[in-house]
């Protein structure tokens, strides 16, 4: 087993280059032959990295510890779900797997484009195979996963095949790991294929937005997996790492954000050249940034650079990507600065008060907050090269200034679609702001009359609700429109409007759960915890709730020890649930992990952790009282079921 | 963006100034200095002032002490000690334990104890700290191999 | 394990990768010339802003003297790049 795929990659090193050259060269000299042998270079690469990723799947699934891959993040008694995620648990194994998706978004990029575009798909390949022949230097050079596992014995080494393996960090073994990772790498490597369209389009010098058009969809493949991904991860940190709130501003966890916010913003913008002819160089550089960051991520995440009190001293694997990233980023600026003359604006803007120019404001607001996220990500980096000494920026750094860079884009995506493209006089502003304005004034007077005086929530608030009439009132208008001139009912209209331009109306779906999401982390500004040793029959209160702990049990399972309290939760009179908080000690792997539980309404989570074991014999609860945290989930299946609506084609006239 | 109105350039400007000082509020707020163990050790009163500081090294074996509400332990980084007293308002992250790798960051108090706000401990998955790339599989085989019950 | 088996791999890759390199099919790159394909976005584009800002004006987001304005400067646009299309269309073909 550990030889075919040891083979596989070493057989995908060669069929990659002889396709970057075959692809480049067809390309150039315009030669169907190489171009057709380039095409097969992708296919046969992805059926290679597909057989390498199965075969790893399968030593997993059997046991097979004689790779010392398996034998460090697998036991046998582990469930045979993990035992298939345990597969990008560790380094090795999750570049191989972003390899795999890489390699099958190029076998679909093939497949689906090689006789439409044919003038751009020789330069398409070309920089596909250029990626994975990147990831298949770290495989074969670097980090394989397919080593075997060595025994030393004096001088003499063999191979040695251990009963049972390491196990798997118990942090891992939680469902919303298994779906996690992939989806992030699923977004992380799907920018892949708009950056190579951008960069071919480049290249033959292929004029206007049809690189554009033809990876829309790639775009927002990658957006919503990349999307789902973050809140995901967020929504694993919340109930699993047991500390209460969902993000940490952790170079992790900013490493997935900062592509989310470029590639937001390139969403935004491609409108702009798509409509107006403008701001081609800014997209190109967009698309080029987001891929890069994407791969500055992975890097990010898996050679551990920031978190490290040791810069680079982990994983050899950073030395490569700053290499391959900086070489990419070179070559990409000097091609986009050797192709200005083709990428000139064909209108200006016309004014401040127009659609355009609220995009505009919408890119430059993401690409600060990006830039603040790797600033301060960075900055230990960053300081100790100009400074000579190590500075880190916590939490309060990336809230000061991404809480109001939020608040404005909020703000901008309520006024962006009142506002019409080109111009807007002023008669049409009134028009179309007075009711909006004056619904989030109502919402915040009665929040300021309620009582909270946090100034960023009561904005948070009110903007919500401007945000929210705003799109109502483009849903009802438009649903007007179509009821006045052609007769339908209202339900009618509304599923034609949609149906017609699923993406402007998508878009105001993935808006309103934005709003939802906001409203969410709004809540965090009302957050309140406590902590204390209870001992059985002692109770604590907080918010409205009485939390009462019955009993404190310990016992130990074949995989894990345990100590637990019964704890009850009351409010008022009424019993809400008994809750179980649990700390664990995992056996295989020697690690503790908490087992959080969670009371969840749509007002409020209650948040129990079982601390420790107290000084005097009792449990210490570590409890939280989380206004609003559901609306943040919520929000996020609003957003992915928006953007599965852009997805769908538009509805032809004639349904009409 | 060739010839953008003025009153974008005004409009960017006035955010980017804006933000900018929030960032640097930020800074100033949340900035804490990377320092190893034997260094805050010889620093003196002056430099150590109110600042914040961030020290990273093993929980030293045996050393942990779970008081109420809080740990105190010890800190081992090339030989030299940190006694830290951690009463932060988040719970200890379930990777802290004997042996692991723990970052700290806090001030330090004029007895010489580090008073940590913020604790963290290397959870393998997304730091893979103990990881010898070298020469990995020796040491994973070690490290199987040590134990008796194979 | 026997090496042998696994030395199939590579061979396939052969078999799969070096025939295209002396297939005799002749293929025609169709490949747009590159000022009517600008001009043929351009029109695009003024079609589609056109389709949009009449909707605008119908859900009554724009005042009429708005919408006759602007709606004439797209129209003329838009006949500009049609006479410039046909002229290209004309030369080439």
């Amino acid at each position: 087993m550990l030889e075919l795929g040891s083979v596989a990659l070493m057989t995908l090193y060669p069929v990659c280059l002889f396709g970057i050259i075959a692809s480049f060269l067809g390309g150039y000299q315009k030669n169907p032959r190489f171009v057709r042998a380039g095409e097969r270079a992708v296919l046969f690469s992805c059926i290679l990295v597909v057989l390498a990723t199965a075969v790893l799947s399968i030593q997993f699934l059997q046991d097979d510890f004689s790779n010392a891959y398996v034998a460090s993040h697998s036991n046998v008694d582990l469930h045979t779900i993990y035992k298939f995620t345990a597969l990008w648990s560790g380094q090795e194994g999750s570049l191989l797997f972003w390899n795999c998706l890489l390699a099958m978004y190029a076998f679909a990029a093939v497949v689906s484009q090689r006789n439409r575009n044919r003038d751009l798909m020789p330069y398409v390949n070309g920089i596909l195979l250029v990626s994975i022949f990147f990831f298949t230097t770290l495989h074969l050079f670097v980090v394989n996963p397919f080593r075997p596992l060595m025994l030393e014995q004096g001088t003499v080494l063999s191979t040695f095949t251990p009963i049972d393996g390491k196990g798997l960090n118990p942090l891992l073994q939680h469902p919303v790991m298994a779906i996690h990772p992939p989806m992030l790498y699923l977004g992380f490597v799907g920018f892949v294929v708009p950056f190579a369209f951008a960069m071919a389009a480049l290249m033959v010098r292929s004029p206007g937005a049809r690189w554009i058009r033809v990876t829309r969809r790639w775009t927002l493949f990658a957006w919503f997996f990349l999307t789902c991904g973050i809140l995901l991860g967020a929504r694993w940190a919340y109930v699993e790492l047991g500390w209460g709130g969902y993000w940490a501003w952790d170079p992790v966890e900013n490493a997935s954000l900062m592509p989310w916010l470029t590639g937001t913003a390139f969403l935004h913008s491609v409108m702009i050249q798509e409509k107006k002819g403008m701001l081609k160089v800014w997209n190109v550089s967009l698309v080029i940034a987001t891929y890069f960051l994407c791969l500055f991520g992975t890097f990010l995440t898996r050679s551990g650079v920031v978190s490290s009190v040791h810069a680079f001293a982990q994983s050899p694997i950073g030395g490569y990507f700053i290499t391959f990233i900086v070489i990419g980023v070179g070559l990409s600026i000097w091609l986009v600065r050797s192709r200005r003359e083709y990428l000139q604006s064909e209108t200006v803007l016309d004014s401040v008060a127009s659609r355009e120019s609220s995009f505009l404001f919408n890119n430059l607001i993401l690409l600060a907050a990006c830039f603040a996220v790797l600033w301060g990500t960075l900055f230990p980096v960053i300081s100790e090269a100009i400074q000579g000494e190590k500075i880190s920026v916590g939490p309060p750094f990336f809230n000061k200034v991404n809480v109001p860079i939020g608040l404005f884009l909020l703000f901008l995506t309520g006024v962006g679609p009142l506002l019409a493209w080109r111009k807007t006089s002023w008669s049409g502003v009134r028009r179309n702001f007075t009711w909006p304005t004056i619904t989030a004034v109502v919402v915040a007077l009665a929040l300021v009359a309620a009582g909270i005086r946090e100034f960023y929530s009561v904005v948070c608030f009110a903007l919500s609700m401007f945000v929210t009439t705003s799109i109502w009132m483009e849903f009802y208008r438009g649903a007007r429109a179509r009821m006045r001139q052609l007769g339908e009912n209202l339900l009618a209209a509304l599923l034609n409007l949609v149906g017609r331009n699923t993406r402007r109306y998508g878009g105001y779906i993935v808006h309103i759960g934005m709003v939802l999401l906001f409203a969410g982390i709004a809540g965090t500004a009302f957050n309140e915890d406590t902590r204390a040793e209870l001992q059985a029959g002692e109770s604590l209160t907080i918010g409205k709730y009485n939390v009462r702990v019955n009993e404190i049990q310990s016992g130990e399972t074949p995989n894990y020890e345990y100590a637990r309290a019964e704890v009850m939760v009351q409010s008022g009179d009424r019993t809400l649930r008994t809750m179980y908080p649990e700390r664990r000690f995992y056996l295989a792997s020697e690690q503790p992990s908490s087992e959080v539980e969670i009371h969840t309404t749509l007002r409020e989570d209650l948040y129990v952790v079982y601390a420790s074991a107290g000084p005097n014999g009792g449990a210490v609860l570590q409890v939280y009282r989380n206004p609003l945290v559901r609306w943040l989930w919520i929000g996020g299946l609003v957003v992915a079921f928006g953007t599965l609506i852009t997805f769908l084609p538009n509805q032809k006239k004639v349904l009409a | 963006m060739a010839r953008s109105p003025k009153q974008f350039v005004f409009g960017f400007t006035i955010i980017i100034a804006a933000l900018g000082y929030l960032a640097y509020a930020g800074y100033e707020e949340s900035k804490a200095y990377y320092r190893t163990v034997e260094e805050v050790k010889a620093m003196s009163r002056e430099d150590i002032g109110d600042r914040r500081f961030r020290v990273g090294g093993d929980v030293d074996e045996g050393s942990i002490e779970w008081v109420g509400e809080g740990v105190d332990f010890r800190l081992l980084e090339e030989g030299h000690l940190l006694t830290v007293q951690y009463r932060g308002k988040d719970p200890v992250p379930d990777t802290f334990r004997d042996g692991s790798q723990a970052i700290v960051e806090g001030t330090l108090r004029e007895d010489g104890t580090f008073h940590a706000m913020k604790i963290q401990a290397k959870c393998a998955s997304k730091y893979e700290a103990e990881y010898d790339y070298e020469n990995h599989s020796i040491e994973s085989a070690a490290v199987v191999s040590e134990d008796p019950t194979y | 394990m026997n090496w042998i088996p696994l030395l199939l791999l590579p061979l396939i890759a052969l078999i799969f990768l070096i025939p295209p390199l002396f297939q005799k099919r002749v293929e025609k790159w169709d490949v747009p010339e590159a000022r009517i394909e600008a001009l043929e976005e351009k029109k695009r584009m003024l079609v589609v802003a056109i389709r949009e800002f009449d909707f605008d004006f119908d859900t009554g987001k724009l005042s009429l003297e708005d919408y006759e304005e602007q709606r004439a400067r797209f129209k003329t646009e838009l006949a500009e790049v049609i006479r410039k299309l046909k002229e290209e269309e004309g030369r080439v073909g």
